[in-house]
């Protein structure tokens, strides 16, 4: 069952198209990487179904309709910046969100505990690292234990540290069994946490579907010899070789999915080369991600 | 569903701007500076020449009211106005606005929130120039008595009426330009400023009437309608000598060819209308727009 239907949106700033007649639904229990270069319209969407932005023309309807204008109160969310009352500690703009939506008795200890924040639960917002304002919009989202979080470029703008906090709790939360729907430029991150991905550039929604679905069945080729000129010219004359990138030290191949990989370091020998680097990988969502943005 | 309560969104709206220094300085200064202002007057304002009654009458019901009035009236614009100016365009630059409409507010339950503020601060400052206007004049009155206090009955409505209207066109100014220095500078620049050149268009178009009845619609532009609610009271003075000269068919009726006071039931229903107006392009502009 859909926990959202999108359909036909588009959106206008001046003459700049942000979405063109996009129509996307999201799965229950998925977990949705939205991806797409930067001013692609993953933001503009997430805005719209959100409320935040009105949509030139299309509609979008979560959970079937049935909870109306206060279908966000099932919804957690971070859009862009981690939002809050600066003069105010952790305790109380959580304490606030929680009135907002309407919920009796928070679990605001859990979730600072989450997010590793109770030490500094009685500081002002204004005083947090940027790591740590992001770790408490991530506790603001879950209050309520929402059916659905959006999470909007979660680990935008921090350190290698904080990207690494970020991601456990992000993993925790997709593990929970939450619908989550994420954009994010990291597609490494998307890879591992997301079941499902969406893929926007100029606002028109390119593909989308579970992540097996996207990537196709092609492997990837790493391979360098002492010889590498001979190599690369040996390469393209086989059949089975789709393409060839030189990447310094090695070149990289995508090989056609039905050639049995395990036969090539016999056949590279048996023509000659003596192979010094050798490894074979699937295709990954970044290169897939590179091949249809590039179209 | 639950939030549209006014009662549960102004409880929210308390919660989020108890702590913030620039609404609490407004608020209490503007509180303070009731009591403050009516007493400093005493001092500053040495006994008025006659045919004018003495200073006295500022401390005294019922006149009490009167000056009080006029006083708040200067205090609710600029404080409390400026309150209510913070508490929507801070919203803006904290961002917390759209936040709020993520978190699961509607926009008509923002609306509603600070519409509540408004109703609640026009109400509080009621409150205030009522104690105010009961203590001080209880303690400069010598026989005082409970019709006596509240002879002047009509300030009260008037003075909320005022509050209202300023307050909701506060509301108004900040909502369509949302940065707290531009809200703040027009809605100061409309009142000492804009207002006077939109009263000297009204005026163009009031010249072609007879005169001088058609002056008299000059003075219907909105903060002149709120604040003649509660205007200067020797103005009223003068008001009522010229009624005087006029009903005993004087020639010299004062130098004004026209009434330099709204009356008060047509300022009280022009302010009913600007306040609705007000309100209803309050709601416009927030309604549809991006957050």
């Amino acid at each position: 069952m859909p926990v959202l239907t999108i359909r036909n949106l588009t959106k206008t700033y001046g003459s700049v198209t942000a979405l063109n007649n996009l129509s996307l639904d999201i799965e229950q229990g998925t977990i949705t990487g939205l991806l797409g270069p930067n001013g692609s319209g993953k933001t503009t969407t997430l805005g719209i179904i959100l409320g935040i932005l009105a949509p030139d023309t299309g509609s979008y309807e979560w959970f079937d309709g049935q909870y109306g204008d206060y279908a966000r109160l099932q919804i957690g969310s971070i859009l862009e910046t981690p939002n809050f009352y600066p003069y105010l500690d952790a305790d109380r703009n959580l304490g606030i969100i929680s009135k907002i939506r309407n919920i009796k008795d928070p679990d605001i200890d859990g979730l600072l505990s989450l997010v590793n924040l109770e030490g500094r639960r009685n500081s002002k917002f204004r005083t947090y690292s940027l790591g740590m304002k992001q770790r408490l919009a991530i506790a603001a989202t879950l209050i309520g234990d929402p059916q659905v979080v959006i999470f909007d470029e979660p680990t935008n703008g921090l350190d290698p540290q904080g990207i690494a906090e970020v991601r456990k709790i992000l993993k925790r939360v997709a593990d929970s069994g939450k619908t989550v729907i994420m954009a994010s430029h990291i597609l490494d991150e998307v890879e591992k946490i997301c079941s499902h991905v969406a893929i926007i550039k100029y606002g028109n929604l390119l593909a989308d579907g579970p992540i097996g679905s996207i990537l196709n069945d092609d492997k990837l080729l790493e391979v360098a010899s002492t010889e590498m000129r001979q190599l690369k010219q040996w390469l393209e004359s086989l059949d089975f070789i789709k393409t060839i990138s030189d990447q310094g030290a090695y070149l990289e191949c995508t090989v056609s999915s039905g050639y049995p990989l395990g036969q090539f370091n016999r056949q590279a020998f048996d023509a000659g080369h003596e192979l010094t680097h050798l490894v074979t990988r699937k295709q990954r969502l970044e290169e897939e991600f590179l091949q249809i943005t590039s179209n | 569903m639950h939030l549209s309560n006014p009662l549960t969104l102004l409880k929210i709206e308390i919660e989020k701007f108890r702590s913030y220094t620039v609404i609490q300085f407004l608020f209490w200064v503007g509180i303070l500076l009731f009591p403050i202002v009516l007493l400093a007057a005493q001092g500053m304002v040495n006994d008025l020449p006659p045919p004018l009654p003495g200073t006295s009458i500022m401390y005294e019901f019922p006149t009490i009211w009167d000056y009080m009035g006029y006083m708040g009236n200067w205090l609710v614009w600029f404080f409390f106005g400026c309150v209510i100016i913070f508490t929507i365009t801070s919203e803006v630059t904290f961002r917390t606005e759209r936040q709020n409409i993520i978190n699961g507010y509607t926009r008509k339950d923002y609306f509603i929130a600070k519409l509540a503020n408004v109703v609640a601060l026009s109400t509080l400052a009621t409150v205030v120039y009522v104690l105010t206007v009961v203590i001080v004049g209880s303690i400069y009155t010598d026989d005082v008595y409970l019709s006596l206090i509240f002879d002047n009955n009509w300030a009260i409505p008037r003075f909320f009426l005022m509050s209202l209207g300023y307050l909701s066109f506060a509301a108004l100014v900040a909502t369509v330009f949302r940065k707290n220095g531009l809200a703040v500078f027009f809605y100061m620049a409309y009142a000492l400023v804009f207002e006077y050149i939109l009263r000297g268009l009204y005026m163009g178009l009031c010249f072609k009437m007879d005169w001088p009845d058609g002056m008299q619609f000059s003075f219907w532009t909105p903060l002149n309608a709120m604040e003649d609610n509660m205007p200067f009271p020797l103005l009223k003075l003068q008001q009522f000598a010229q009624q005087v000269a006029s009903d005993a068919g004087s020639a010299d009726d004062g130098p004004f060819k026209f009434r330099v006071l709204l009356d008060a039931g047509t300022s009280a229903i022009l302010s009913i209308v600007y306040i609705g107006l007000f309100i209803f392009l309050t709601f416009r502009s927030f309604a549809k727009r991006d957050v």
